[in-house]
């Protein structure tokens, strides 16, 4: 199979081609450069290639295995990760021209632990501005398009790494979620993420937006995909202390070991924000192929999700707004205008409140897994109430508008993001619009590792993944 | 602090945080969350990673 056919399947796939030598890191890493060159810009995907740099390392790598020296599974993968990871001496904007000219001295955690691990990196995806914003608009850098359909949104905020992973640009790709901005576009366009349980994965050398709810974690194709990409870069690490001393477990070796009647928690209607009748269908059948594995699925109604939003959306803005403090005073009139209308509420969040949010996620937290996971190993429910919308039609000019429509879709989402608990997204099936739409599974604390084996499981025998979009990398579907 | 450069806010923004301040529990010593995560890993999910 060719370097070129290897990159319409995904990276597990690619990495046993590498290991049986049937292609090479330099086949591989000029063919997803080749394809992110010839049509991420027409996705408005790309902020920068390293070309050089990456085909540099993809002949060292080729030569290390020639000679012999043992690689671990992502040696040679060519991967491409959000613009918001610091690479030392390389530029890292995150979608903004305020940090347009930033150079960081330090390179982030998990990208040195990618380098060790032998993965090529290819260079900057597109992002909203500071990953904040849930539906991928962004006017400074382009308004990454939907593979699917380009008049469609990607999602937000990891929206040039999505548009890539699923118009078979890039194999996979590191993205961060504070607030779904790795769940809500990996459900939009098809494909699968994970955001790891909070303290899983070190945010060392990532962007910070809200230390309490910022999460690192894999965008791809499939869930081996994020069981490879997430055992190389989770662990503790001495330049994060929100980063837990706890073994990493084997998430690949791990994925055949049985379901032995795992058994599942399924949120059923009716739900604080009502699906909408056809995505509501897609649920309904998603959730009855999930026989088609070995669990025992019972029926419960949601424990109330609002609160938690609610919370969460204190802590944010809070955080948010101190944390863009200065560059505000200094800068102000380069931010995006929507992205001021998003973070500026965060200057009335009283101290007070503040704290108690904070503090009542023990609680919170204690009394979630009490209800929920008493009785279950994996809570199941739906990613999104609605199917996705349109370009134009969730754009950000009405402030009001916009926070009606991400409230609604971060609804099933957000709250995990407060709690700090394991989530994925898998994709379920198609709406009528012809855009994909996806369910999620959410564990208790660092059960990573039963959410990846479902999730393989489900894709391997119950249908949830797509397959490409009609027209890969040409961006419209119809 | 550019405080005195802020536009008004949008109404829905602002009535969005004012509306979600809650009447919470705020202990004297409350168990931090890393500490309750790791508790509910052993009850939950320590045989998954075995």
């Amino acid at each position: 199979m060719s370097a070129a056919e290897l990159l319409e399947g995904d990276l597990f796939a690619a990495a046993e081609a590498l290991r049986a030598g049937d292609v090479t890191s330099v086949e591989l890493t000029r063919a997803s450069l080749e394809a992110l060159r010839t049509h991420g810009p027409g996705l408005d995907a790309i902020v920068e290639l390293w070309n050089d740099e990456a085909l540099a390392t993809a002949a060292r790598i080729d030569a290390e295995r020639q000679g012999g020296a043992a690689r671990g599974p992502l040696a040679g993968v060519p991967l491409a990760h959000k613009d918001m990871f610091y690479r030392a001496g390389k530029l890292c904007a995150s979608g903004s021209t305020v940090r347009g000219d930033f150079v960081p001295a330090v390179t982030a955690s998990v990208i040195e632990r990618l380098d060790a691990a032998g993965a090529v990196d290819l260079g900057r995806l597109n992002m909203v501005e500071f990953a904040l914003g849930l539906t991928g608009h962004n006017d400074i850098t382009g308004h990454p398009k939907n593979p699917w359909d380009r008049d469609y949104i990607t999602g937000g905020s990891s929206s040039g790494p999505v548009a890539s992973i699923a118009a078979r640009l890039a194999f996979a790709a590191l993205g961060s979620d504070t607030g779904g901005s790795i769940r809500v576009p990996a459900a939009c366009v098809g494909i699968t993420g994970i955001k790891p349980t909070y303290g899983r994965v070190s945010r060392a050398g990532a962007l910070p937006l809200s230390h309490t709810l910022d999460h690192v974690g894999p965008l791809a194709r499939s869930a081996r995909d994020l069981a490879l990409i997430l055992e190389a870069i989770a662990g503790p690490d001495p330049r994060d202390p929100t980063a837990v001393n706890r073994p990493v477990p084997p998430y690949a070796a791990l994925l055949e070991r049985p379901l032995g009647g795992m058994r599942l928690a399924v949120g059923e209607a009716p739900f604080e924000v009502p699906l909408s009748p056809e995505v509501a269908g897609l649920y309904d059948r998603a959730v009855d192929r999930l026989s088609a594995v070995d669990v025992q699925a019972s029926r419960i109604t949601l424990p109330p999700l609002e609160p938690l939003n609610a919370l969460r959306r204190v802590v944010m803005l809070a955080e948010v707004a101190t944390r863009h403090e200065d560059f505000v005073a200094a800068k102000r009139d380069e931010y995006n205008p929507y992205t001021l209308a998003r973070l500026e509420p965060g200057y009335e969040v009283a101290a007070t409140s503040y704290l108690r949010a904070v503090t009542y996620r023990a609680e919170a937290l204690r009394r979630f897994c009490g209800e929920v996971f008493a009785a279950a190993d994996v809570l199941v429910l739906p990613a999104l109430a609605e199917p996705i919308p349109r370009l134009d039609a969730a754009g950000s000019a009405d402030t009001a508008a916009y926070v009606r429509l991400v409230n609604g879709m971060g609804h099933f989402i957000c709250p995990f993001n407060y709690l700090g608990l394991p989530a994925l997204t898998l994709p379920i099936g198609r709406t009528q619009n012809g855009l994909p739409m996806a369910i999620q599974l959410v564990g208790p604390p660092f059960a990573e590792a039963r959410l990846l084996r479902l999730a393989h499981q489900l894709e391997l025998h119950a249908d949830f993944r797509l397959g490409p979009p009609p027209h890969p990398g040409k961006g419209s579907a119809r | 602090m550019a405080g005195e450069e802020r536009e008004a806010l949008p109404e829905t923004a602002k009535q969005q945080v004012l509306d979600v301040v809650p009447l919470l529990p705020f202990e004297d010593e409350p168990a931090t969350f890393v500490l309750v995560m790791l508790e509910l890993a052993e009850a939950l999910a320590l045989d998954d990673e075995a």
